[in-house]
């Protein structure tokens, strides 16, 4: 099938069995690839009920027509699955050359799926796929463990693995590749761990069939040069997402002492030009990617290397902890990727904690004898450790701030910075309103990638609450997450404005199938829906209240910064929220509607 | 001469589509946005003569700005 | 004319290779591209990649000549007359001679199509003179 590796790949844990079966044509067509395929198996495939680290639950690895091309930014696969953090929808998108990998094996999607009785390796070598014995690699360091299948195996080989955070079912445990990607948030990880396998290593030879050779490589070709010319290039990559560090701190987006500011007075330390002139050895980049915004760097400090940290890393392990020294923020890094943690909920878990320490409600004999002051970098590295081991303290904030500050209480819920059980990113929304509602109505949980809209709201006037706005969000999350579907990276539309009709051609070529934007953003609608309704099915009672803020931003203007004394009404906060529904044809209640749901087609998968 | 001011990408149909722009020397870089139309809180970096600066920097004859906005984010 | 590369650029993105093998084999496989790239991680964390200098050495060795030069000088390897000896393999002072059987029946080497310098993103590719060697 041109564009497309040709197999979906089941690994039966339970039985130890693997089989493999034709991508379906029809699938493709409709679901395209990536985080598509992954929402279509996970609500034909995992019962409603399933236990998250049980049997029932599946990992849905899946590349994208794009995944493994000539084309700008073709290096991300997707991971989906029923979250462990917050019993909802899961996706992860892992940059790398693992998706490219996996596309050469001739595999569009792996599913694993039961559990494994002993720690297992997933081996991939074309068509020779097997499940290995991983009992001496459990327990180890991502890096380490990747070094050694590099060594033994060759560097051909692709390699995804999770930490001791995945082993001991951490609720935000990640899964690491090539020394620096994750698939990051929701807790992909601990599902991984859950089923027992420790590594997943990939090696393919296949070429990967297209429909139109010439004009495939004419518009593979365009897209580049639009690239290379495009007027930021050169600075973006330069310094990669760290390039906004110093714009949020100006702003009032940086996170600062668990949110309870947009600005951090030491923040000068941790932006990007400091940071490149102190660690960043190399740019690194994923697959095929002509603006590599990964800065592999060189820990001096504390010895070590790390590929980071980026933007979200530097919010929520730096200025959201008080923390004004980039080594200490590379070296947060570091632990949190060899362990297999998602920084962005490790460092907002850490952040709620301190502020707890600070008020009282915890003493050093809750905090196992840390000062767990804000701005203490030895305490955080300890407690990054004590979170992947699920010791002490740790073992609490393994579960996710949503549960930790239910089981603590005592006001500690309303400086719990999520929504849906998932961590607030490093964008503090005080005064904010269109990112505030892309944090609330994202899809799984608060994460910026789907709707990032600050600009937006500085363009047109932050506070204000305004259909425009909610229109705008919208859009953006029928739009950007089709990227997560094509198996690549938004990161040339957004980073370096590109023009996005420069992919058409090119994607009409590799499937020989014609799809213009709005007929991709139409499939964004399809799967925005889908998405929705197994939050529905799996959440007695889901509604309105799931996509509420944490109350800082509607309660607690911050005292210093650039949005002092600037906070959102809790009446704009619903209207917000009414408009949403209403623009997206959903109740008031926030369930699609059953017209809704018909005029998108979805009834027969949504059933 | 003149300064030139070269907006990345996303910016340029604030100006009319151009990929850059004279602008007058002895104002600020912010002073300069706001007086071209653009909002200068929107704009991420600011590049003189390829070395950062702030909003605050006062622009001298023959400078060339780069100006990049944060249009699609993170 | 030889492709140049300065591997403190290198970002290990792979889109050269690609290139390449759509440029020799009309496939999207970088595994039948014509230059390498070492990845070195986790330290140095740097990229070593290795490209063909148009040196000659293949095509003075090659028993049946399958191994020419076109108008620009670069050498290319004419895959109707290569037999797959091997011989030119462990000639070649940069290993980017290269055969696997079992993707072609051929070997293959760089010729100099200039497509991987118009994919690199970080222009850590480019082709210009070859400079003279000192006696």
């Amino acid at each position: 099938m041109n564009g497309y590796g040709g197999r979906i790949l089941r690994v039966n844990l339970t039985n130890g069995t693997v089989t493999k079966e034709p991508t379906p044509p029809d699938l493709a067509r409709d679901f395209i690839g990536g985080r598509g395929f992954g929402i279509y198996f996970l609500l034909k495939e995992v019962p409603k009920g399933a236990d998250p680290l049980g049997p029932e639950n599946k990992l849905i690895i899946s590349s994208g027509p794009i995944s493994g091309m000539m084309i700008p930014g073709g290096g991300k696969c997707d991971w989906t699955t029923k979250a462990p953090l917050t019993g909802g929808y899961a996706s992860a998108s892992m940059g790398g050359h693992f998706t490219a990998e996996m596309r050469y094996a001739g595999l569009d999607s792996i599913i694993l799926e039961g559990i494994s009785p002993k720690p297992v390796s997933l081996f991939i070598d074309d068509d020779k796929i097997e499940l290995r014995d991983a009992s001496d690699l459990w327990g180890q360091a991502t890096f380490a463990v990747e070094k050694q299948f590099k060594e033994k195996l060759g560097e051909e080989f692709q390699v995804a693995v999770i930490g001791v955070g995945g082993e001991n079912l951490v609720s935000y445990a990640c899964i690491n590749h090539d020394y620096g990607r994750q698939a990051g948030r929701g807790g992909v990880g601990a599902v991984m761990g859950s089923k027992k396998v420790k590594a997943i290593v990939v090696h393919g030879t296949k070429s990967i069939p297209v429909a139109d050779m010439d004009a495939y490589r004419k518009a593979g070709m365009a897209l580049y040069k639009a690239c290379k010319d495009a007027e930021g290039l050169k600075d973006w990559t330069r310094y990669g997402t760290t390039i906004v560090v110093s714009w949020c701190d100006e702003v009032g987006a940086l996170p600062t002492r668990n949110f309870s500011a947009g600005s951090f007075e030491d923040g000068k330390n941790l932006y990007g030009p400091v940071m490149r002139e102190k660690i960043v050895i190399t740019d690194k980049g994923c697959f095929g990617c002509p603006s590599p915004c990964g800065k592999y760097s060189r820990n001096k400090k504390y010895n070590s290397y790390v590929e980071g940290p980026e933007y979200e890393t530097i919010g929520l392990m730096g200025s959201n902890l008080g923390i004004d020294d980039i080594e200490a923020v590379a070296q947060a890094n570091r632990l949190c990727d060899d362990l297999g943690i998602d920084t962005i909920s490790a460092g907002n878990a850490i952040g709620w904690a301190m502020e707890c320490y600070e008020k009282g409600i915890f003493t050093k004999k809750d905090t196992d004898g840390l000062d767990l002051k804000f701005g203490n970098v030895e305490a955080t590295f300890k407690l990054i450790e004590k979170i992947a081991h699920r010791e002490g303290l740790g073992a609490m904030l393994a579960e996710g701030v949503k549960r930790a500050s239910r089981k603590v209480g005592k006001g500690s819920e309303k400086f719990a910075i999520h929504v849906k059980g998932m961590e607030q990113s490093a964008y503090a929304t005080h005064n904010a309103t269109a990112m505030l509602l892309a944090y609330m109505t994202c899809d799984v949980g608060a994460h910026h990638n789907r709707s990032w809209a600050i600009t937006y709201d500085l363009q047109v006037g932050r506070e204000k609450v305004i259909p425009e706005k909610v229109a705008r969000v919208i859009w953006l999350q029928n739009f950007r997450p089709m990227f997560d579907v094509l198996g690549g990276c938004r990161l040339q539309w957004v980073e370096l404005s590109i023009d996005r009709e420069l992919y058409v051609p090119a994607l009409e070529a590799i499937t020989g199938i014609q799809r213009s934007w709005a007929d991709l953003e139409k499939v964004g609608e399809r799967i925005w829906n889908l998405t929705r309704l197994f939050w529905v099915r799996e959440n007695e009672g889901f509604g309105r209240a799931w996509d509420m803020p944490s109350p800082r931003f509607y309660e607690e203007a911050p005292k210093s910064g650039a949005t002092k004394g600037q906070i959102t009404k809790l009446e704009d906060v619903n209207r917000l929220l009414d408009m949403y529904y209403e623009q997206r044809g959903w109740t008031s209640d926030g369930l699609p509607k059953p017209e809704t749901i018909e005029s998108l087609g979805l009834k027969a998968v949504a059933a | 001469m003149p300064a030139t001011l070269r907006p990345s990408g996303s910016l340029r149909d604030v100006i009319g589509g151009q990929s850059e722009v004279q602008v007058e020397a002895g104002r600020t870089v912010r002073e300069t946005l706001a007086a071209l139309g653009i909002v200068p809180e929107v704009v991420a970096l600011v590049v003189v003569n390829e070395e950062q600066q702030s909003k605050d920097y006062v622009i001298q004859e023959g400078d060339v700005i780069r100006v990049l906005a944060v249009i699609g984010g993170g | 004319m030889r492709l140049y590369v300065d591997n403190s650029k290198c970002s290990g993105c792979n889109a050269c290779r690609v290139a390449c093998s759509l440029n020799l084999f009309g496939e999207n496989n970088p595994k039948k591209a014509a230059l390498v790239i070492e990845p070195q991680f986790p330290a140095p964390g740097v990229y070593n990649v290795k490209v063909c200098t148009q040196c000659g050495d293949c095509a003075a060795v090659c028993p049946t000549e399958a191994i020419k030069q076109d108008e620009q000088g670069a050498y290319f390897v004419d895959f109707a007359e290569c037999n797959l000896c091997e011989a030119c393999v462990p000639e070649c002072p940069e290993e980017v001679m290269f055969v696997r059987s079992k993707l072609a029946d051929t070997a293959w080497k760089c010729d100099l199509c200039g497509d991987c310098v118009a994919v690199c993103g970080t222009s850590a590719l480019w082709i210009a003179e070859k400079e003279a060697v000192a006696a």
